[in-house]
């Protein structure tokens, strides 16, 4: 299922449930208010059944009729509540209560004006007024009963309510209580699949992606499913596919290349190396015979095939520089130049002074063989270009931008036209003549191969006659 | 055991290289005898032998210079085989070739070459290097017992 559904899903469902919870809410709460206002009600009514008994006993006892009058309203009061109460749906027990409050409030409500008419009717005479005060006793029993037991009824009815009420006010509780935890777990499942899906998955999906990206091409992410990141997943490993498809098909070339230069360095290199040797094994023949044109030649054709040999060995060490392994560790730029300096400096004719100026260097990480030729060919290429200078001036110096080391070596010896600059760096492209400045033109080329096999960048300024500068960067910080 | 067994095998298809590799050789001034075979199947006729050279001397040579490129059979499995056989495994042997390729030294020296020359094409160089390595395996380096 894909991240989006189930996110949606997961928000509808709480939603959904939020909306059920305040719904139920709403109607416990409606029914605990009226649960409450049947109780209010009752009340009202205990009330006005305790009135009405204290009126009928100022009436029995003090018989005055201001008490009668009041009683029959009191009772007109009652019959109207029992009236409003008998419209409302009760519990079969409760109806039960409210039937028998009704009979025994019916059974009443006749009998006080009874009472009362007998007494009127006995103020007259005296004949008979035993039997009338014994009717008068009963039904004053009987008004006493009955008013015992509809008072009894109403505060059953109202413990009843209560407990109704009770029952309203708990199951509102319960019901907030139930779906604040339905809430939770809803939100509870949603971020257990949720961290599921980001810690897990993610993980496996960050893992290989790290292998592959290191190197590992042939590995694909096991990730199955069909959500977002296993759509990922599945790009990751067409990018893998494709890489190493490519990467196989450049090893490829890499080996037919490896084979080229196998060939070029055995099989060019022994022609040249006979060339060389049978025009040497005849210069040590008698050669008076030959004139000077032919011994000219011969000395032409010695000196081409050394050229040729050089412009071979060459070419195979700028394609070695390609291919090689490097070996990263931490080089010491400084001492690296002082040495590469000494060793310049054993080899110049004697007389000839250079002003070294040589900068603070940084420690880089790199494969120290392959910078110290990086320093050789500069440094070379300035003892070479300077050397008809009176005063030659090669300064070495670094200086660093956000992400890389600048280093430049700079002469004040016959420079180059920066019309040409583009040259420079291209194997076998001279800006020079051999006659002028000997050289086959790979040294540049090196330098650029090894600079950016290093991850960093190469480029030269300069001005005829009045030097040159050259520039290479190399990464700060570890490398690769 | 007389000087004149001492013999140097030269394993090389060029005649060119040949020439110029006797050539230096006679320039280091040894008497010994040196045996030119023309490819690795050829040597190892011979080391082993074999056809042509089924009654030759039972000698082993003093010291063998070995090409790698060669038609047949070529020099490091002329080497592989030289250095497997009990009989054969102490016999010096030196690639001299015209190949810098760091394949072929790691494989000649993992078959237990005894040096491995780089033929310069510079020839002063190249007579330099080949009349040392005659100096130095045929005269100076005391040689294996030589009898097969």
């Amino acid at each position: 299922m894909k991240i989006r559904t189930s996110l949606r899903i997961t928000s509808t469902i709480s939603i959904l449930m939020m909306l059920g919870s305040t719904v139920g809410t709403f109607f416990a709460f409606k029914w605990l208010r009226q649960a409450s206002a049947f109780e209010l009600q009752l009340i009202d009514l205990q009330g006005d059944v305790f009135e009405r008994t204290l009126l009928r006993d100022e009436y029995l006892l003090m018989a005055r009729p201001q008490s009668l009058v009041r009683w029959k309203q009191k009772s007109l009061e009652i019959a109207g509540h029992l009236k409003d109460l008998s419209g409302r749906s009760l519990s079969p027990s409760s109806a039960l209560l409210l039937d028998r409050m009704n009979q025994k409030f019916q059974a009443t409500w006749a009998l006080l004006p009874r009472i009362a008419a007998l007494r009127s009717s006995n103020e007259g005479g005296e004949s008979g007024k035993g039997s009338t005060w014994r009717i008068e006793q009963r039904l004053t029993n009987q008004l006493l009963v009955d008013t015992y037991l509809l008072s009894d009824s109403t505060k059953l009815l109202l413990l009843e309510a209560r407990r109704d009420s009770i029952d309203e006010r708990n199951n509102l509780l319960l019901l907030l209580a139930l779906s604040t935890l339905a809430l939770g777990l809803t939100v509870t499942s949603a971020s257990t699949h949720l961290n599921h899906l980001l810690s897990r998955r993610v993980a496996v999906l960050k893992t290989w992606t790290y292998s592959i990206s290191n190197g590992k091409l042939d590995y694909r992410i096991p990730l199955g499913g069909d959500d977002e990141l296993a759509d990922l997943a599945r790009e990751v490993n067409d990018l893998a596919e494709k890489l190493q498809r490519t990467y196989e098909s450049l090893e490829a070339t890499n080996r037919e290349l490896e084979a080229f230069s196998y060939s070029v360095s055995h099989d060019l290199r022994a022609p040249l190396r006979h060339l060389t040797g049978f025009v040497e094994l005849l210069w040590r023949m008698d050669l008076s015979s030959l004139d000077v044109k032919s011994q000219h030649y011969l000395t032409v054709i010695s000196d081409s095939a050394k050229k040729m040999g050089c412009l071979i060995d060459d070419l195979l060490s700028f394609s070695r520089m390609g291919r090689g392994e490097m070996m990263k560790r931490n080089v010491n730029m400084g001492q690296l130049v002082h040495e590469v300096i000494a060793e310049h400096a054993k080899d110049l004719p004697s007389g000839r002074f250079i002003d070294w100026r040589i900068g603070t260097l940084p420690t880089v990480v790199g494969d120290q063989a392959m910078l110290r030729l990086v320093l050789t060919n500069l440094v070379s290429n300035a003892v070479k270009y300077s050397r008809q200078v009176a005063a030659p001036i090669i300064e070495i110096s670094a200086s660093t931008d956000e992400t890389h080391h600048v280093l430049c070596v700079r002469d004040n010896g016959a420079g180059f036209d920066m019309r040409f600059v583009d040259k420079l760096f291209v194997l076998f492209q001279r800006l020079h003549s051999s006659e002028e400045y000997e050289g086959t033109g790979v040294g540049l080329a090196n330098v650029r191969r090894i600079i950016t096999r290093h991850g960093g960048r190469t480029w030269a300024e300069g001005e005829p006659n009045i030097g040159a500068t050259f520039y290479f960067t190399l990464p700060q910080g570890p490398e690769g | 055991m007389g000087m004149d067994l001492k013999k140097i095998l030269l394993v090389e298809d060029s005649p060119n290289d040949a020439e110029l590799t006797l050539e230096a050789l006679k320039t280091a001034r040894l008497a010994n005898e040196v045996i030119w075979l023309k490819d690795g199947q050829e040597a190892l006729d011979f080391l082993f032998c074999r056809d042509a050279y089924a009654g030759r001397e039972k000698v082993n040579p003093v010291l063998i210079l070995l090409d790698i490129k060669m038609p047949r059979v070529d020099g490091l499995q002329v080497l592989k085989q030289i250095k497997e056989d009990a009989r054969l495994r102490s016999i010096p042997v030196v690639i001299l070739t015209s190949s810098r390729e760091e394949v072929d030294l790691l494989e000649g020296y993992n078959h237990g070459v005894n040096a491995f020359v780089v033929k310069p094409v510079n020839f002063n160089e190249f007579l330099h290097s080949v009349s040392a390595l005659g100096t130095f395996w045929a005269l100076l380096n005391e040689a294996p017992p030589i009898t097969i």
